[in-house]
This record gives C-alpha cells, sequence and structure tokens, in this order.
C-alpha cells in the first residue's frame, strides 16, 4: 500500500515538474522570439534619447572611410554633450550639390553644421546664409576662410604640404626623377599644400640630384575620372612618375590596385591617405612604403567641440588643430589592431 | 502538505474529475491560442502602423503640392480663387506638420521627419513672403522669393521622398522580421502544443489511473473473496468518488461475511459441545442400563413373574406375601420404564421406599427408614436411579454391618434455587480418606456386590453432573468411623421464565 502511495506521489512529482519544465521552456521560449522578433526588433517606432540640439554634418562622400570614422567619433563626442549630429550628403536620388545639402540644413533649422567646403563661390554664399539664419557652421578638414564659418578643425595646408614633402624625400632614391602629386580642384587648400609639398622636397634633396615634382590634376564632377586618369598614368611608361603622392582615400586605393595591376609594385613608390584595410595591409606587405593619415578621432571630437564651445561662450577659437600620423611598416601593426578592434 | 494537496481530488466525483480534466485541457489551449493570436495581431497592427505613415507622408506630399500649385498659380493669375486655396491648403498643411515627430532622436527617419516639418515651415515662410509680395505688386521681390520658395519646396518634396524610401526599406526589412517571426511562431506553437498536449494527456493518464486502480484492486479482492479467502487486505478509501463508495460498501461486506461466519463457526462448535455431551450421558444411562440388566436378567420376565406370584398370593390369602411381591414388580417395573434417563423426584422417592421395604422383608424389619418430605417438590426433575443407589448404599456400607439398630433418614427439602436431597444413616461411617476415594470414583473399582443393584456412586455423580452441567453437586459428609454417612444431593431447579 505505501508503496503504491509512494509511486503515486513520484507521479504526480514527476508530472508537476514536466508542467513546470514545459511552462518554463515555453516562457522562455516565447521571450526569445519577442525579444528577437518584437519590439525591440522594429526600430522604427521605438522611442530613442531626446537630445536638445540637432547638428548636421555635410560630407561630399559619406560611404567613404574618413568621413565614417569622423562622423562616428563626432557623433559619440556630440551625444555626450546632448546634441544629435546627422550625417548628410547621401540623398543619392537627387544630384545635389554641398551647397544644396547647405540649403537643405538650413531650410531644417539645424544647430550647427559641419562640412568640408569645396572652394566653391556657391557653398561660401550657402555659409554666409547659414551664419545670417544664426546656424554656426564648423569646417573640417578644409578650410574656406572667406567664408563665415566659425571656425576649421583640421591640418593647414603649409603643415600637410611639410608632411607629405617630407615622406617623398624618405622614398626617395638616388636614380629617382619624377615625383607626380594628383590634385583634385574641389579641393581648394590642396594647391598651397602642393607648393609646400614641392619647397620641402626641393629643399631636402642632395646636391646634385634633380627632381622633378610635378601635379596632375582633374576635375570633379566627371564620375570615376580619377580612377581612369590614374591607370592611364601608370599605363603610359613614358609619364609613369617614381613616386606617386595621393591626398584623398579614393585615389589612393585607385593608384594602389592600378599599381598591382599593371604591375609596378616596387617601381613607383605610393604615398597614400589614409588608413583604409586595403592601405594598411598594403604598407603591412610594404607594397606601399608610406602612408599619412589625419586622427579622425580628434577631427570629429573637435567638430563637436567647436559647436558647443560657440554655444556655451557665445565664440569660438577660429582653428582646432588635428595631428598627422605616418602609417609605416614599422607602426601599422597598431592600426591593424586598432581596425580589429 | 501533500495530503492537503491530494485530497480536493478525492472528494471530487469521476464525472467532476473527467470534466475538470477536460476543462484543463481545454483552457490550456485556449490561453495559448490566445497568445498566439494576440502576438500574431500585435505583429500585424504595427505594421499597419507603419503602413499608415506612409500613408499619411503621401497625403503631406500631395498637400505640399497643392499648396506649391495655389502660390503658382495665384502669381501667374492673381485669382481670389488660387489665394483661397492657397490659405485652405497652408492651414492642412499646418495641421499635418503638427502631426510630425518633433523630437530629435537618433533614427534616420525620425530625424528626416523633424527636418521636413521644420523645412515645410521655412517654405511655407517663402511662400507667405511670396504671396505678399505679389499682393503688393513687389515684382522684384516676388519673383526672388519665389525661386527660394521654389527651391525649398523640391527640397522638402525630396525630403518626403527620401523619407517614403526610409520607411519603405524598414517596412521591408519589417515584413521579412514579421514573415521570419511568423515562421517562428509556427515552431513554437507546434512545441507549446506538443508540450501541452503531453501534459493533457499525463493528467488525464493520473486521472483514469485514479478510477482505474481502485476499480482493479477491487476486482481483484472480488475474485479472491469468491475464492473463499476472506482474509484479504482492502484498505478503506477516503475517496468519495463512485468507485471509493463502492469500495466502502465492499469492505463493509467483507467485513459483515466475516463476522457472520465466526458467529456461525461459534454456535456450531456450543451445538458439538452439546452433543457430545448428551453422547455422554447416554453412555452413562447406557452403562448403569447394563449393569443392571447384568444384575437382572429379563426384569420383565422378572416382574411378569412377580406379579403372577402377588396374584397367586392374593388367591391363597397371603396378603404380606403379596404385598411384598406387588412392590417388587413396582420397583423393577420402575427400573425398566425408565429406561430414558429423566425421572420426577416423586417417582424416585417411590422406588426408594419400595426398595426399603424390599429390604425390610429381607432383613425382617431391621432397616429403619425415616423420610421427611417437603410438599414443595413437585415438578422437580432428575436422573432417573439416583436416590435408590444412595439408600442400597446406605444399608449395604451403613448400617448392614452394625449391631446397633440401623436408621437411615430420607429427607428431602425445598430451597431457593435447589432441592436438597439428604440421606443420613447411624452406620459404619466413612473416614475423609474415603470419602475422597469415592468422591473421585476410585472406590468400588473391581468389587462386585451380588445383592446390588450395581450402581455406583461415581456413576451417580457423573449422570448428575452431564444432567445438570454443574460440579459438586452430591457430597458426602462423615464424623469417622461409627458416626454414620451423610449424602446430599443438591439438585438445581431450572431458573423461572
Amino acid at each position: 500500500m505505501q508503496d503504491r502511495e509512494k509511486k503515486k506521489r513520484r507521479r504526480y512529482r514527476a508530472l508537476l515538474a514536466m508542467s513546470g519544465l514545459t511552462a518554463v521552456l515555453t516562457f522562455v521560449f516565447w521571450q526569445y522570439v519577442s525579444r528577437t522578433f518584437g519590439d525591440e526588433a522594429w526600430k522604427e517606432l521605438q522611442s530613442d534619447q531626446k537630445y536638445d540640439r540637432h547638428y548636421v554634418m555635410i560630407a561630399d562622400d559619406t560611404s567613404s572611410l574618413l568621413w565614417q570614422d569622423i562622423y562616428q567619433s563626432a557623433k559619440e563626442a556630440a551625444a555626450k554633450s546632448g546634441a544629435f549630429l546627422e550625417l548628410s550628403g547621401n540623398w543619392n536620388e537627387e544630384d545635389y550639390s554641398l551647397s544644396d545639402y547647405m540649403n537643405i540644413a538650413i531650410a531644417a533649422k539645424v544647430d550647427g553644421i559641419i562640412l568640408k567646403p569645396d572652394g566653391t563661390v556657391k557653398l561660401r554664399r550657402a555659409i554666409d546664409r547659414a551664419e545670417e539664419a544664426g546656424i554656426p557652421v564648423i569646417t573640417v578638414l578644409e578650410d574656406d576662410s572667406a567664408s563665415s564659418r566659425k571656425s576649421f578643425v583640421g591640418v593647414n595646408s603649409y603643415q600637410l604640404g611639410t608632411i607629405y614633402g617630407k615622406q617623398v624625400l624618405e622614398c626617395i632614391d638616388e636614380d629617382m626623377e619624377k615625383v607626380t602629386v594628383l590634385l583634385n580642384r574641389a579641393d581648394a587648400g590642396k594647391d598651397l599644400v602642393y607648393k609646400q609639398l614641392r619647397a620641402t622636397v626641393q629643399e631636402g634633396l642632395k646636391d646634385g640630384q634633380k627632381v622633378e615634382v610635378g601635379s596632375l590634376t582633374f576635375t570633379p564632377g566627371s564620375p570615376f575620372g580619377s580612377e581612369e586618369l590614374i591607370r592611364d598614368l601608370l599605363q603610359n611608361e613614358s609619364g609613369r612618375p617614381d613616386i606617386l603622392v595621393c591626398m584623398s582615400e579614393t585615389e589612393s586605393e585607385c593608384a594602389y590596385y592600378a599599381m598591382v595591376d599593371y604591375n609596378q609594385v616596387g617601381s613607383v613608390k605610393l604615398i597614400g591617405y589614409y588608413q583604409s584595410a586595403s592601405m594598411l595591409s598594403a604598407v603591412q606587405k610594404g607594397v606601399i612604403p608610406r602612408v599619412v593619415t589625419i586622427d579622425t578621432q580628434q577631427a570629429g571630437a573637435y567638430s563637436i567641440e567647436a559647436l558647443e564651445e560657440y554655444y556655451s561662450m557665445g565664440y569660438v577659437s577660429s582653428y582646432f588643430s588635428v595631428d598627422l600620423d605616418i602609417i609605416t611598416k614599422e607602426n601599422v601593426g597598431t592600426y591593424q589592431e586598432a581596425e580589429e578592434t | 502538505m501533500w495530503e492537503k494537496k491530494k485530497n480536493p481530488l478525492r472528494k471530487m466525483s469521476i464525472q467532476t474529475k473527467l470534466l475538470m480534466t477536460f476543462a484543463l485541457t481545454a483552457v490550456l489551449m485556449f490561453v495559448i491560442n490566445l497568445m498566439l493570436y494576440s502576438q500574431i495581431n500585435h505583429s500585424m497592427r504595427r505594421l499597419d502602423e507603419v503602413y499608415a505613415t506612409n500613408a499619411s507622408l503621401n497625403e503631406l506630399s500631395e498637400c505640399l503640392e497643392q499648396t506649391q500649385d495655389d502660390v503658382y498659380e495665384y502669381l501667374n493669375t492673381k485669382s481670389s480663387d488660387s489665394l483661397e486655396n492657397y490659405y485652405r491648403n497652408t492651414q492642412t498643411l499646418r495641421d499635418m506638420l503638427e502631426q510630425l515627430d518633433s523630437d530629435i532622436v537618433d533614427n534616420d527617419g525620425r530625424i528626416l521627419e523633424v527636418n521636413i516639418r521644420n523645412m515645410a515651415d521655412t517654405y511655407l515662410r517663402y511662400a507667405d513672403e511670396t504671396v505678399q509680395a505679389k499682393r503688393g505688386r513687389n515684382v522684384e521681390k516676388y519673383n526672388t522669393v519665389y525661386t527660394t520658395a521654389l527651391q525649398n519646396y523640391k527640397y522638402v518634396q525630396a525630403a518626403i521622398y527620401r523619407l517614403n524610401d526610409i520607411r519603405f526599406r524598414s517596412n521591408t526589412d519589417n515584413y521579412r522580421l514579421m514573415m521570419d517571426s511568423l515562421k517562428y511562431m509556427e515552431i513554437v506553437c507546434s512545441a507549446i502544443v506538443i508540450a501541452a498536449a503531453v501534459c493533457s494527456l499525463m493528467i488525464l493518464l493520473l486521472m483514469i489511473r485514479t478510477i482505474t486502480e481502485p476499480l482493479r484492486a477491487l476486482a481483484g479482492s472480488a475474485n479472491e473473496v469468491a475464492a473463499g479467502n476472506f482474509d484479504i487486505e482492502l484498505a478503506d478509501t477516503d475517496s468519495r468518488d463512485e468507485v471509493g463508495v463502492v469500495q466502502h460498501a465492499f469492505v463493509k461486506m467483507i467485513a459483515s461475511i466475516r463476522t457472520y461466519i465466526r458467529q456461525t463457526k461459534e454456535s456450531m462448535e456450543k451445538e458439538q459441545k452439546m452433543m457430545e455431551r448428551e453422547l455422554l450421558m447416554e453412555t452413562h444411562l447406557k452403562d448403569a442400563q447394563l449393569k443392571y440388566l447384568q444384575a437382572q436378567i429379563n426384569p420383565h420376565f422378572l416382574f411378569n413373574s412377580l406379579n403372577a406370584g402377588a396374584q397367586l398370593a392374593m388367591m391363597e390369602d397371603a396378603e404380606k406375601t403379596s404385598i411384598f411381591i406387588e412392590k417388587m414388580a413396582d420397583f423393577f417395573r420402575y427400573n425398566v420404564r425408565k429406561n430414558g434417563g429423566r425421572a420426577m423426584l416423586q417417582e424416585e422417592l417411590e422406588a426408594v421406599d419400595n426398595y426399603v421395604y424390599i429390604l425390610n422383608v429381607r432383613f425382617a424389619g431391621d432397616i429403619h427408614f425415616e423420610k421427611m418430605i417437603d410438599p414443595c417438590i413437585e415438578n422437580t426433575e432428575l436422573p432417573s436411579m439416583i436416590l435408590q443407589p444412595i439408600v442400597e448404599n446406605a444399608v449395604n456400607h451403613g448400617i448392614r454391618n452394625v449391631s446397633r439398630e440401623g436408621w437411615i433418614f430420607l429427607r428431602v427439602e425445598r430451597m431457593a434455587d435447589c432441592v436438597m436431597i439428604s440421606v443420613r444413616d447411624n452406620g459404619e461411617g466413612m473416614t475423609q480418606e474415603r470419602i475422597a476415594e469415592v468422591l473421585s470414583g476410585k472406590a468400588g473399582e473391581g468389587e462386585e456386590k451380588k445383592d446390588s443393584t450395581g450402581i455406583g456412586v461415581d456413576n451417580v455423580i457423573n449422570r448428575l453432573e452431564l444432567f445438570f452441567g454443574e460440579k459438586d453437586l452430591l457430597t458426602i459428609t462423615s464424623d469417622g468411623p461409627g458416626q454414620g454417612t451423610e449424602v446430599r444431593i443438591r439438585v438445581p431447579l431450572p431458573e423461572e421464565g
């Protein structure tokens, strides 16, 4: 009798345990499904943290790593001071210029604009209009000192030119004769950079050594124009330089791939710009000797700092200097590690 | 704690148990379905909401277009209709813009909504300026401002288009997400339903077991009982369902059958004992009769002959002889007649009278017999041939061999619950050892007296005990040799009523 009772109790306990387990499993599974496909997944309707101010960063190429990095660091800095930073410039549907994006930002009554000016009068006027509307404008990477921008965050052309010049001197061999600098007409300040580069190189040459420093300028507007130009340059044996200097992320990558395609690794030395993954791997492999890079973390943070300073003090210093770094085979590892993390 | 949990279940009837099981299963399934449908509906509603924002954006775009058309028409024609339309549409547009998000949050769609709200506001400002300039006929101004307004209009439309695109993309993502979630939901639902079904099945199984197990036990017990084993152990149950009732009744039935069997056994044993006693008594009587017959060969012939002798004596006028022979005949007749073993005390006393008379004739009146009889002794029953052997002993062992005058006193006395018979002589008397020997039946073994009726005291004692079912009914007292002996017989009276 007692055995039977015990058995019965065991059975009841087993049933209870099973029911409990089923309930728990159901609950857990349900929670998982709700979490995976529930409200949290529907980001559109999610109510996020609200910000006090709305800044806009206008970039000419929002997909480039350089801009992405600057935007990320600036966005984080903005969030810390209670502002939201929007990245503008990617309304792909319309063929909008930087000044269009400026106009849109002004019409949207944003609280601050960060952009890299293209040196056009149209944009300068747009900057002026923003100032009239009470919207502070900060220029980053490139400056337009003639406009009424509040501040510039970046490297000045003289400094940049000197650094590039020094990199050319580092790469130069005795039998080298030709250095070509790729210039984009849209980058207003690059002329100054080029001039300073040439001056630095000429000054640094050993006695008797003759090196021709020339530039190759392409006009913006024609899509893929720079790529074709670089390929032509590397394919054509007579015009092929010994050292090729690139001052933008896209051009650096174009030149690198063209150099590999035309089997010019070793015969042409490339000085690249910005720490994209392909540049880093090229430096590591020794295909590219040197890459000039800018501290995007600083650039982003300073842009926001400038705006915040303007809002808190009513004025702001007109220049924030951003550090430049040179990536060589010796230090590429640290950049790659940082990239991975 | 366990008992507390179990008890409510035990008190339920089978019907309630089954109903409860079914209800439990149904409720479980219902709840699961409810959960699933609520989740699906929730997803659907969310998708609807998002699509609704798309629809409202389209409305906004249309209204904006209408406003722009009105401005254009007014600039072109300066008609009051277009102006009226313009103001009406402006108001509608402002109402719509109020519905748009104004919170600055980290979300592409929502920040664009804020932008659209502000851009449309800017556009309306320029449009107003244009209309005012037109009304004021400031041609140069309205031309300039209109260009700006138009540009802004294009920006707003582009922004709306872009927002629509973002929404559409996110809706597509949401749609995919929902389809995925539905697919997962299918798996989850199936799993939950299967789990619930298994649980229900187990509950049902347990419930059915609580019904069938007692039934099975009951059937097993019934089979045992049918095979004749009443010593089965079937615990009474506290379950109140129908099976519990049957089991309770069965347990009660088994218990009452056991009691009945025990009682029957006891009464049978009693009967057996009684039969044994009667058989024993009969044996003793037969023994007495046998002994008597050994002594008196064919008493019928004897007392018939005696009767013939008595008649002969009468004819010869020998009266004494006739009486003597008659008494002898009576004595022997009594002996023969009473072979059933039962006699009235009166008849016994008569037999004793006859015996004493015969002896006195034999021994020439040496025996002085005196009796004192209580008249209230009617209907006193006792075994036959009890008194005569006692008197015979008093004569043979008491007064026969004494030189002095021998007396025998017979006294019958009615007491409260018995009749006391006392036979006392003034003869030889007895030692205590002899009395003990006689009472234990050891005396007289092997002794055969020629002029005795042959019935010993032990026979008398046994028959008295058998007849009345009591011991020590016969006592012998004597003060010692030469002091005479008294034999007392206690005859119990049947309890009245």
